[in-house]
């Protein structure tokens, strides 16, 4: 279970822009959740902070019960596991296969522990022939997918995923939204699309302005008074 | 400045050359590593005037670069790079005693080292590179600047990239212009900085705390064809820097 208690998030010296201001919400592990709000609303913010890569201003977050403290927030994998909307961001090893392997190395799994699971997660997301391309020539769907990959094969607790479709064409688009919905696990979808939130998620939660605007089932983004309010 | 766009396969070729099969390759990275070193320790004891020595050393890089398939290009794009500041180093000694000779021979030597070290980042991945810096118990302090230019010299060059083809696009085409340079430059900066953020963040995340110490492939100890090499290659430049082998091939042909 994510909690979020009173989580306010301020950027700035002095805290001039407030992202997120007492949000308050409580996720359970198999939940899939859509977060949509306009641009600015603070979903790529609010992921961050359940990752504990930035710091609360005010406010906690735990995950299964483990907040995370300074020490923790410098070594919050295991638990959550985000990808980024940018996939050139998140590739930064030469090759895919190095990439994909970067965290399970990083945290000194077993050579025959991470060639097991680099061996599942290439055929599960159907890019073993790419494993050995270069990131940067990679088009933008199998940025997309290797991007996955890379979180996917450490196998976190929580997944979040920061605009995962964007950059993408419909083929690779259909493709990568059925791949999602065929995983077991839950996650946290930050996303600008309807369609996509509809089809994946059983829970919307809206943000507007750094605030929980609204929280509930799919059926809120069929109300166009509701999201027109929401900004979007 | 629009031009930026060719320097990104530039900067990755030496990334993309390494992921070759042949047998250089092949070698465990140490070997190369080692091999290289002392490759570079040879001919920088060179004295300054010695030309005739040095000509030999050129062998390596010429044989291995042709086993391991290295295009000519690639080092001669490097030397261009390097060019510059050898060639003013060499200048500044011309009109000193023997100058003409150790003209020549820095330029040799600025040849040689950087043929080796391209060599060295053509056959084997940076990563590669950086855990056997790391096996030769050389600190993360020095490693640390190697790695990180070699990370973050590709985002800045992709940031320069984008903005000077948004800015070429918006004025006919044109190079940017020195009142616009300063907040380019400052622009650059910051989407830069931002950039290499979320890079760092990535890594973070992923469970590379310090968002230095890198992982490698070559866990395994050097083989026994690794250790056969390094002796050979060594054993081979210590005999090319005591006997001077142009000369005593020279002397066969001619007569006292």
């Amino acid at each position: 279970m994510i909690e979020i208690v009173n989580l306010s998030v301020e950027y700035g010296v002095s805290g001039q822009r407030s992202a997120l201001s007492e949000v308050n919400l409580a996720i359970a592990a198999a939940e899939r959740v859509a977060l949509i709000g306009a641009n600015g609303a603070g979903k790529s913010t609010l992921l961050l902070a359940i990752c504990g890569a930035i710091p609360a201003s005010s406010g906690s977050v735990s995950i299964d019960g483990l907040p995370w403290t300074k020490r923790e927030k410098d070594n919050p994998h295991g638990k959550a596991g985000l990808v980024f909307q940018n996939p050139d961001d998140q590739l930064f090893m030469p090759t895919v296969y190095e990439d994909i392997a970067f965290g399970l190395r990083s945290n000194n799994v077993s050579v025959v522990e991470t060639d097991k699971r680099m061996e599942e997660m290439l055929t599960r997301l159907e890019i073993a022939h790419l494993k050995d391309r270069m990131c940067h020539t990679l088009s933008g769907g199998e940025k997309r997918l290797a991007a996955l990959a890379g979180v996917l094969v450490m196998r976190p607790d929580y997944l979040l995923l920061d605009e995962p479709a964007s950059f993408l064409d419909p083929r690779a688009k259909r493709r990568f939204v059925a791949l999602l919905d065929s995983l077991a696990q839950g996650f946290i979808l930050a996303t600008h699309d309807m369609d996509i939130a509809a089809r994946l998620c059983s829970r919307v939660i809206i943000l507007k302005e750094g605030k929980v605007f609204a929280d509930g089932g799919t059926g809120l983004l069929d109300n166009e008074a509701l999201m027109d309010q929401a900004g979007l | 400045m629009p031009n930026l766009y060719k320097a990104i396969p530039f900067i990755n070729e030496a990334e993309l050359l390494a992921q070759g099969t042949s047998f250089v390759h092949k070698l465990h990275p140490l070997a190369k590593l080692t091999g290289t070193l002392a490759y570079i320790a040879c001919v920088i004891s060179f004295p300054r005037t010695n030309t005739t020595g040095l000509s030999a050393f050129l062998l390596y890089p010429v044989i291995t670069a042709a086993v391991a398939n290295i295009p000519l290009r690639f080092f001669v794009a490097r030397l261009l790079i390097a060019a510059p500041l050898s060639l003013a180093a060499a200048l500044a000694g011309l009109f000193a005693p023997m100058g003409a000779q150790a003209f020549i021979s820095v330029l040799i030597k600025t040849v040689l080292t950087v043929s080796a070290v391209s060599l060295l980042t053509a056959t084997t991945k940076m990563t590669d590179v950086d855990a056997q810096l790391a096996r030769l118990y050389v600190p993360a302090v020095f490693r640390a600047p190697f790695m990180m230019i070699g990370r973050y010299l590709s985002a800045l060059t992709e940031e320069a990239a984008a903005m000077s083809r948004a800015y070429s696009m918006r004025s006919r085409g044109g190079k940017v212009a020195m009142r616009n340079m300063g907040s380019f430059l400052g622009q650059l900066i910051l989407r830069s900085f931002d950039r290499a953020g979320r890079v760092s963040l990535a890594m973070k995340l992923r469970g590379n705390g310090n968002a230095i110490a890198i992982t490698s492939t070559a866990h395994n100890a050097p083989r026994a064809r690794d250790l056969v090499y390094i002796a050979a290659l060594c054993a081979a430049f210590v005999l090319l820097r005591i006997f001077d082998i142009s000369i005593i091939i020279g002397s066969l042909f001619i007569n006292p």
